[in-house]
């Protein structure tokens, strides 16, 4: 902890991450906890009781970074740097110290900027904000309710259907998936076509991907560990027993999971914890894989994310990992020539497609 | 007072601790297996995968020598009876479905069913009077001077008498090795004031290490609590020094009968029929020679 | 309307008490190998014999007694080789002579074994070459008396576990195990015996293998739904397999054994294999019955409803 927390160069530690330099005087393994053991002591550990000190009780454990409570508390202070209500004040500026300060807790703030202080035009970094925007984070220190800039799709959230989804989006008739979303030709990402669609049926069931708490991620550094690997030892998926009896689904058996992209297969588990969903009058299964297994380790299984579509938001790329349409049938996958004829069938029947082919119309 | 043991505290006079055990409460687990991890670690147990179970989320089944920490998981369904299949209800009805499932702690209901998921971390109990102990002829099950039990490798010889003596299925022999081996309840942890591993590393203190006698007041203050909330399946297992083993040094809050978690409802420790035994032993013994002599009534043809 | 839906996955239906949810057993079976069964039967053999052997020469019959001696040191010397052999650590076998507790059936066994060996050596020894006969007179009566609980106490040891199937029969067993022992020494002595000296051993052969069979019955009778472990699976095959043999052993024994050489040695082993199965018989309906929860949970939940036992749970409202 003390080499997360950082020293400076003659040894003593670091109090926060302000005091970071980049001319190699300090050294520090996560900015965002430096200070962790200030002075030397697991700031963490500190359980003063709180009635023993006001109610911030910045002296029970640490929060990240430097002991902030609540990140950006600047603007708890008015752009002259007083509180706006007396009853309210938690960090303002002080004149007489030329410094904030406040209840207890640390000004989120760099130490001494006056709340009048205009940066020159050539100003970077922490010195480009105002002494009257209080979110740091942000390059103009403002807080972003509407998105000016940085934001392709924006700036207001709403709803859309995943690229791959059984039902139709109830907020808009006329726009089922988001129009900005990202999709890539490839052979390998064929698409599934979506609800009301030719084909969607042959997809008909929800398939939604999370953790476990045993492994960590796409499980590469937890299944070389033996003592989480016996924990949860082969990729399981998980179907309600309304599912597992439409499907013939045995539970502690086998199951393969079809999508557009590959077969794989799964243990089944068959629960009450996973529902039926009742959506504008039909039943709509759900089919759920912990998606931490892949080729090596000491346990080894198919790769849940396999089965998704490659499809990205257009502000951050992030893929839609979590869910998707899939099919499910009791037994184990077949291998070779017989794993591609099988998803060979399912793209026909299920009228897969790649993107520059995709068909263009009302429903997007 | 928790109960003295027969050979704890009188035997190590000024060297004896006050009992020191666990208090497991159950409805607070939220089926991490930290609990697992940290014992395996601390104890360098091997590895034991036995493969996808079935069993809910718990692929270790049961205590055993590579596991002495066991994190139970079972899934149950509750019918809640109130009348309609989902379609729309009265208030009335809801309200009366509502109230069953509070008394039984449900965690989501639909269509009549409620569904609660129970998880729970085992462990040896260190039993106030422990058959294992009792019948191991080396001596090496011994009561330490935190009045726990503790198995000395250096003496085991493997002849596993303790396993089926254990009225919960706690020791087993290891796999190549011959030994029997179980929880120490972090002896050597101990002796450095230190808590058991398991307790450390449990996020939302549902073990709790400490003085026997703290222990048993904290559960029943939390017993009264959860039966305030209506949580009338609420009860304490191994917490009274009347049951068939003389109340356990590591004793659990549950939700539901032992028998759900696999935990016998009314565990007795042998010893407690021993005298008997020993008595028909011995007039069977009386018997063979009666028996023998008898043989020779009637000359030698 | 509820639903009921069949038990097809890890969700249970909540029941009130008595059932174990996923049919996982509650205790853990003997984790003991086939050793063990023999080591019964060797320790039974050599205690009855040597109360045999130390009668036999009181009547003056010295060719019984002499060869009634040598089963006896046959069996005290496999008895603890087969204990041996069934430990994880055998090396560490004398570890069972650093103490003596009498809450442990084995160290007490152990302390007979070790006790009985070294008399039913010396008295072994004298029988045969007449050598240390001040030391024999002293012997055989300590091995004859050390003999009837070797015969006896290996029934506490079983009964003393917490396996229903064993712990339950606790009243019956010893006497089993006592009748098997008496049997398995008449037996052995009454095949190598001249039949006009062995009628003692005859006698004994037969009585004891009625008797066994006559109480394994009551016992079974009596243990009620645990009773079905010793006819149902392995230990119901070696239990069948028992009362046959000591049956057909006893009739050829009592039939034919006084005048024909041929069918005393086949009485003796018919009835030497009955007890060997009937010890086979109690070692697997330890593991049967270990295995199966409710042997486990059901009498234990029927004790607590009927008050006749704590629970050990506590509920809010103060129940058990």
């Amino acid at each position: 902890m003390q080499e997360i927390s950082g020293r400076h160069a003659d040894g003593s530690f670091v109090s926060k991450y302000q005091e970071l330099k980049d001319d190699g005087s300090t050294t520090c393994g996560s900015w965002l906890h430096a200070g962790i053991y200030k002075d030397g002591v697991n700031q963490a550990a500190r359980r003063k009781p709180h009635t023993e000190q006001n109610w911030i009780a910045s002296e029970w454990g640490w929060s990240w970074p430097a002991n902030t409570h609540l990140l950006y508390n600047r603007a708890s202070a008015d752009p002259d740097g007083k509180p706006w209500s007396e009853r309210k004040k938690y960090v303002w500026w002080d004149e007489e110290k030329g410094d904030w300060t406040g209840l207890g807790d640390h000004p989120d703030f760099v130490a001494g900027k006056r709340p009048d202080y205009v940066p020159a035009d050539d100003a970077t970094g922490a010195a480009a904000i105002r002494g009257d925007a209080p979110f740091i984070a942000h390059p103009d220190g403002l807080g972003w309710i509407h998105a000016p800039s940085g934001l392709v799709d924006g700036p207001l959230p709403t709803h859309y259907e995943p690229h791959e989804s059984p039902v139709d989006n109830a907020l808009y008739r006329s726009e089922q998936r988001n129009p900005t979303r990202q999709r890539y030709a490839h052979e390998a990402n064929p698409y599934q076509p979506t609800s009301g669609s030719p084909g969607a049926d042959v997809f008909p069931f929800v398939l939604t991907t999370y953790r476990l708490t045993e492994h960590h991620t796409a499980g590469g550094m937890s299944r070389s560990v033996p003592y989480l690997s016996e924990l949860q030892p082969e990729l399981f998926v998980e179907v309600s027993p309304e599912l597992a009896a439409e499907r013939s689904l045995e539970h502690a058996g086998w199951a393969t999971i079809i999508s557009a992209r590959t077969a794989i297969e799964a243990r089944v588990m068959v629960t009450d914890r996973i529902k039926p969903l009742r959506i504008e009058g039909r039943t709509v299964h759900q089919v759920g894989l912990p998606y931490h297994w892949g080729r090596r380790g000491l346990v080894k299984g198919d790769a849940a994310n396999e089965l998704l579509p490659i499809v990205l938001d257009l502000n951050v790329h992030i893929a839609e990992y979590k869910t998707s349409t899939c099919d499910i049938r009791p037994g184990r996958r077949p291998r070779g020539p017989g794993l591609r004829r099988l998803v060979e069938d399912y793209r026909r029947r299920g009228h897969a497609y790649q993107e520059q082919t995709e068909p263009r119309g009302p429903r997007q | 007072m928790t109960r003295q043991t027969p050979a704890w505290p009188d035997t190590y006079g000024d060297e004896a601790h006050a009992r020191v055990g666990f208090f497991t409460d159950t409805s607070i687990c939220i089926g991490c297996k930290a609990c697992e991890v940290a014992c395996k670690e601390w104890n360098q147990i091997p590895a034991s995968n036995q493969g996808f179970t079935g069993e809910s989320y718990d692929n270790t089944i049961d205590l055993g020598a590579n596991t002495w920490r066991h994190v139970a998981f079972v899934e149950q369904r509750k019918s809640l009876d109130a009348g309609t299949d989902g379609a729309d209800l009265a208030l009335a009805e809801v309200a009366a479905r509502n109230a069953a499932a509070d008394g039984w702690g449900l965690q989501t209901y639909q269509d009549g069913d409620g569904l609660r998921w129970l998880m729970s971390s085992d462990v040896c109990k260190h039993c106030t009077e422990a058959a294992c102990l009792d019948v191991c002829p080396t001596g090496s099950l011994f009561r330490t001077e935190f009045g726990t039990v503790v198995v000395q490798e250096d003496i085991c010889n493997g002849c596993g008498y303790c396993v089926p003596a254990c009225p919960f299925g706690v020791l087993d022999k290891r796999e190549g090795d011959g030994r029997v081996w179980k929880c120490t309840l972090c002896y050597d942890r101990l002796k450095d004031d230190k808590e058991p591993a398991c307790a450390q590393a449990c996020p939302t203190n549902s073990i709790q290490f400490g003085e026997l006698a703290d222990l048993r007041e904290r559960a029943e203050k939390r017993l009264e609590q959860l039966g305030d909330a209506g949580l009338d399946q609420a009860r304490l297992y191994g917490a009274d020094d009347d049951d068939g083993v003389g109340g356990f040094g590591a004793f659990f809050l549950l939700l539901d009968e032992p028998e759900t978690y696999h935990l016998p409802p009314a565990p007795v420790d042998t010893t407690r029929d021993l005298g008997g035994l020993w008595a028909t032993t011995a007039a069977a013994a009386l018997a063979v020679g009666a028996g023998v002599a008898a043989a020779f009534l009637g000359g030698r043809r | 309307m509820t639903v009921v839906r069949p038990e097809l996955g890890a969700t249970r239906e909540a029941r009130s008490g008595g059932e174990s949810p996923y049919g996982r057993p509650v205790i853990k079976e003997p984790v003991w190998t086939w050793e063990i069964p023999f080591y019964f039967y060797t320790g039974g053999l050599a205690g009855a014999s040597a109360g045999l052997a130390y009668v036999a020469r009181l009547t003056g019959n010295s060719a019984l007694a002499r060869r009634a001696w040598l089963a006896a040191l046959g069996g005290v010397s496999l008895s603890p080789l087969f204990l041996i052999s069934d430990l994880g650590k055998p090396v560490r076998f004398f570890n069972m002579l650093r103490v003596f507790k009498v809450t442990s059936p084995m160290s007490v066994g152990s302390w007979i074994l070790a006790g009985s060996g070294a008399t039913t050596g010396v008295s072994a020894l004298n029988a045969w070459t007449g050598l240390f006969p001040r030391t024999a007179a002293v012997s055989r009566p300590v091995a004859a008396a050390l003999g009837l609980p070797l015969s006896t106490y290996t029934a506490a040891l079983v009964a003393n576990t917490a396996v229903p199937a064993w712990h339950e029969a606790r009243y019956e067993l010893p006497f089993v195990f006592g009748a098997s022992a008496a049997a398995s020494a008449g037996a052995a002595a009454a095949a190598v015996t001249p039949a006009r000296d062995a009628a003692p051993a005859r006698r004994l052969l037969v009585g004891g293998a009625l008797v066994e069979v006559a109480l394994t019955q009551v016992m079974e009778r009596r243990l009620g739904p645990l009773g079905s472990t010793y006819s149902e699976g392995p230990a119901g095959k070696f239990g069948k397999a028992a009362k046959a043999l000591n049956l057909a052993g006893a009739v050829v024994a009592a039939a034919a054994g006084h005048r024909n050489r041929a069918a005393a040695v086949a009485g003796s082993a018919l009835v030497s294999a009955g007890a060997l199965c009937a010890r086979w018989s109690v070692f697997k309906a330890g593991s049967q019955s270990a295995a199966n929860p409710d042997h486990t949970v059901v009498p234990q939940r029927e004790r607590i409803e009927r008050g006749r036992a704590p629970g050990s749970a506590r509920g809010v409202a103060g129940g058990r």
